[in-house]
């Protein structure tokens, strides 16, 4: 096992420098910065002025190295646009992504698990016809759609909940709902198949041959050694729904991230893109790292495996 | 039993009217929030060296100018200068400020401030867009309520619109800037307005309010005394416009910008629309129309010819526009980029070209393209204007029935103008433009061999903003500067599309009355009156 965590641990400290090499790189094809920052009519004595302040007068890899440098030390930058601290701008933004992306995902598991169980069990019924369209519905209907329909019934017509903005667990239920759903047919039907795969195997059978109640068989014995290879994808759709939710803070005007990389990208913010890209690069990092060890955690076979790979 | 009948009388007193006079302090003290909801709120800076002109739409409550523009004919009125005159040469302006203004910490403006805000935005890297004009004046204090602005070379006649409410310049507090330095100054900005900075909630909010000192503040103290005013006013951020309309619709905003498309929605729910008449032009702007001499010049461009800018001109049809495009908000429009009704150099004589696709066929052919051509058409949105890259692609499906192809460029603003001022770009944009009173400094900008947009260059129109430029005597003014703009009109050098106006939604439940300035985005929310209640 601790073999196995520190190859893992290498593994994410490698991608995640080859990600700051990226997104150093991306960042900068997006154009001059200074195009947007001054006037159009600045001379070349001011361009270069700003130029050297902002550290863009230096060769590539130089600031490349300088950027690096910085980082390790915890100081990303000022943002271009605001002249405060990049990692602020991000910071404050993120809490708010955090929030509506820990909402969603919770939304969607609380969606996709009982319906992925439930029509696992009643494979082939009406019920388990009506929960895949429940489910699919999700993911065919477009998010932008399906945002102002909610928008339109719960708060327009019906008053229940704000149209939009923050302030509270209200200002949270219609976006997580819009983004959650999207993702709950990809692990409904996980859930099912693993379920399906988990009822038919022996230990199931025993259990249910010893007398063991049924809710007891499917809820508490099946659905732990169901929920592994669901679990290796909530991970990454968590990270997902935190990196895709622009669409939805658009229509609810939430103030997360994902509105944050549009305006950055449009004013060529270089330190404001690349924490971003690193921060989200590094939660995805993190987070398979994280289903990795829960993974070897909940199926004893891997633990074994890391013991026998010992022994040898 | 006097006694008895002394407490009754007393006490039919106070119960008629100390309600009477809680209602009169309740209906005169700012109360209540107004919440505005926009598109966009820009970079959300506070601090005019950072922020571009758009970011006015929440600087104007805190921030003050020197001269003001009348919301209707837009003529300059006296803000923070009681009064201003240009010396006979057009050589230099001075302007006389009022006496007692107080910055919201309580200190008084001087002209150490006027000429401080001035240079603050000169700085090199001041992304204020009249940087460039602001460059061309020293400003000089005469004394602590008097400032000069002495033009550098040439003349500055055509720069009293420079400083006043429309592009202005918004005056800041040396004292405090000098105390907080760049940094500190977008944290806690400073202004001689009606609101001070309360607060900012990134990406989503900006928000001000009242200072406590408002009866005495010199523009609103007597019209809020009467009438009332908010609070506190909060700018929010909603992008969608569905969403926008939907915040109004339950009260969670109180103004909201709209959108053409969304306006029967809004009316059908009986929230009354507020337009901002004729608040700005849609059009159609040529690049590469420049002078031979220039690095870049292609004489084999189609649309050098007058005859192919008037064919694609004829080929538009500005009713349905209006009709199916703006549904019935906007009307077709007349004259050269940056010339509107009752301003400068307008001639009522201009009228909306009419639709004739047969005679665009002809004119086409007659200049040789019988078979069109194909010319890059880039689009982009502005602050207010989301629409343009959609009228856009309708401007190129008119184009098509002539044969003209255009080759669509979808951009941002920021991208594109740094190609203008470098000639870079040759094809054609759609644009906009909207009414200054004394707009010489614009039309530099846009036609000048040497201003920033290339839009139709030509040594006649060089030498008539040169000469606007020194120009005193208004009739001299209104002569050159209609000359100008009829060899502009029959030169087809810029095409006019629709007259359109900015629109909102109010609640009526909240919102009393408001009156934004013609063609200008937007505005006056210190002057929002509140619906007043009974408490």
């Amino acid at each position: 096992m601790p073999r196995y965590l520190l190859s893992r641990i290498i593994q994410a400290i490698v991608t995640l420098w080859l990600l700051t090499l990226v997104a150093f790189v991306m960042t900068r094809l997006t154009g001059n910065p200074l195009d947007v920052l001054l006037d159009a009519r600045a001379t070349e004595e001011d361009r270069a002025a700003v130029a050297q302040v902002l550290g863009l007068d230096r060769p590539l890899a130089v600031q490349y190295a300088i950027y690096l440098r910085d980082a390790a030390r915890g100081d990303f930058g000022d943002s271009f646009k605001t002249r405060r601290s990049a990692l602020s701008t991000v910071m404050e933004r993120l809490p708010w992504t955090l929030e509506l992306g820990t909402a969603s995902f919770l939304v969607s598991l609380l969606i996709a698990v009982p319906i992925g169980v439930i029509t696992a069990v009643k494979r082939e019924t009406t019920i388990d016809m009506a929960g895949k369209v429940l489910a699919l519905l999700g993911q065919a209907l477009p998010t932008f759609w399906l945002g102002l329909m909610l928008i339109l019934l719960f708060a327009v017509t019906l008053g229940w909940l704000p149209a939009g903005g923050t302030g509270g667990l209200a200002h949270l239920v219609l976006p997580s709902i819009t983004l959650g759903w999207f993702t709950v047919a990809g692990i409904m039907r996980l859930v099912r198949s693993a379920m399906l795969d988990t009822l038919a195997e022996e230990f199931v059978v025993t259990a249910r041959a010893k007398g063991l109640p049924e809710l007891g068989v499917v809820w508490k014995h099946a659905l732990r050694n169901a929920m592994i290879p669901p679990l290796t994808y909530a991970g990454v759709v968590f990270v997902a729904l935190l990196g895709g939710a622009v669409v939805t803070e658009t229509v609810f005007a939430w103030p997360g991230v994902g509105q944050l990389v549009i305006e950055s990208i449009t004013f060529r913010d270089f330190p404001v893109i690349q924490i971003i890209f690193l921060l989200f690069g590094a939660m995805y990092i993190g987070m398979n790292l994280v289903v990795d060890l829960l993974y070897a955690w909940a199926d004893p076979r891997i633990r074994l495996a890391e013991g026998d790979t010992r022994l040898r | 039993m006097f006694g008895a009948l002394r407490r009754v009388a007393l006490s039919l007193l106070l119960i008629g009217v100390l309600p009477a006079a809680a209602a009169a302090l309740a209906a005169t003290a700012p109360t209540g929030t107004l919440t505005v909801a926009y598109a966009t709120l820009f970079d959300e800076n506070l601090n005019p060296l950072l922020g571009p002109a758009p970011s006015k739409v929440f600087y104007d409550v805190m921030y003050e100018y020197l001269v003001y523009n009348d919301p209707q004919t837009l003529k300059a009125e006296p803000g923070l200068a009681e009064r201003w005159s240009m010396s006979l040469d057009g050589k230099r302006w001075i302007f006389s400020l009022r006496k007692g203004v107080t910055f919201s910490d309580g200190t008084e403006l001087t002209a150490e401030d006027v000429k401080f805000s001035l240079e603050l935005l000169e700085r090199k890297e001041s992304r204020w867009p009249l940087r460039a004009t602001f460059l061309r004046v020293e400003p000089k204090v005469l004394d602590r309520y008097t400032i000069a602005f002495d033009a550098k070379e040439g003349g500055v006649a055509d720069l009293d619109q420079t400083f006043s409410y429309f592009l202005g310049l918004p005056i800041v507090s040396k004292a405090h800037y000098d105390k907080v330095g760049d940094r500190g100054y977008e944290e806690h900005p400073l202004g001689t307005g009606p609101y001070r900075f309360k607060a900012r909630r990134a990406g989503d909010s900006v928000s001000f309010e009242a200072r406590s000192d408002w009866k005495a503040h010199w523009r609103v103290g007597a019209d809020w005394a009467k009438h009332g005013a908010f609070k506190e006013i909060v700018f929010r951020k909603i992008p969608e416009v569905a969403t926008r309309v939907a915040t109004l619709r339950t009260g969670e905003v109180d103004i909201a910008e709209l959108t053409p498309e969304v306006i029967r929605e809004v009316e059908r729910a009986k929230f009354p629309i507020v337009r901002s008449p004729d608040s700005y032009v849609p059009m159609v702007t040529f690049h590469g129309v420049w002078l031979p001499a220039k690095s870049g010049y292609d004489a084999s461009l189609p649309w050098l010819k007058q005859e192919v800018r008037q064919a694609l001109s004829l080929a538009l049809n500005r009713r349905e526009i209006g009709e199916k495009f703006y549904f019935g908000t906007a009307s077709p429009a007349a004259g050269p980029h940056w010339f509107h009704p009752n301003t400068l150099g307008w001639n009522p004589a201009w009228k909306p070209d009419p639709y004739d696709p047969a005679r665009a066929k002809k004119l086409l052919a007659d200049a040789g393209y019988p078979n069109g051509f194909t010319i890059p058409l880039r689009l982009f949105t502005m602050p207010g204007t989301t629409e343009l890259p959609a009228l856009g692609e309708a401007v190129a499906g008119y184009w098509e029935k002539i044969g003209v192809k255009t080759n669509l460029i979808r951009t941002e603003w920021v991208v594109h103008r740094p190609d203008l001022v470098k000639r870079s770009f040759k094809g054609a944009t759609v644009y906009r433009g909207f009414p200054q009173v004394e707009p010489v400094t614009v039309w530099r900008l846009a036609y000048h061999s040497k201003g920033d947009f290339g839009e139709r260059e030509d040594g006649f129109v060089d030498s008539v903003i040169d000469t606007l430029a020194g120009t005193v005597s208004g009739k001299e003014r209104e002569t050159l500067a209609r000359r100008l703009g009829d060899f502009l009109t029959s030169d087809a050098a810029t095409l006019p599309i629709i007259s359109a106006s900015y629109l909102y939604g109010i609640n009526p439940k909240t919102v009393n009355g408001w009156q934004p300035t013609r063609g200008k985005y937007p505005d006056r929310f210190e002057w929002v009156v509140p619906v007043i209640r009974a408490h």
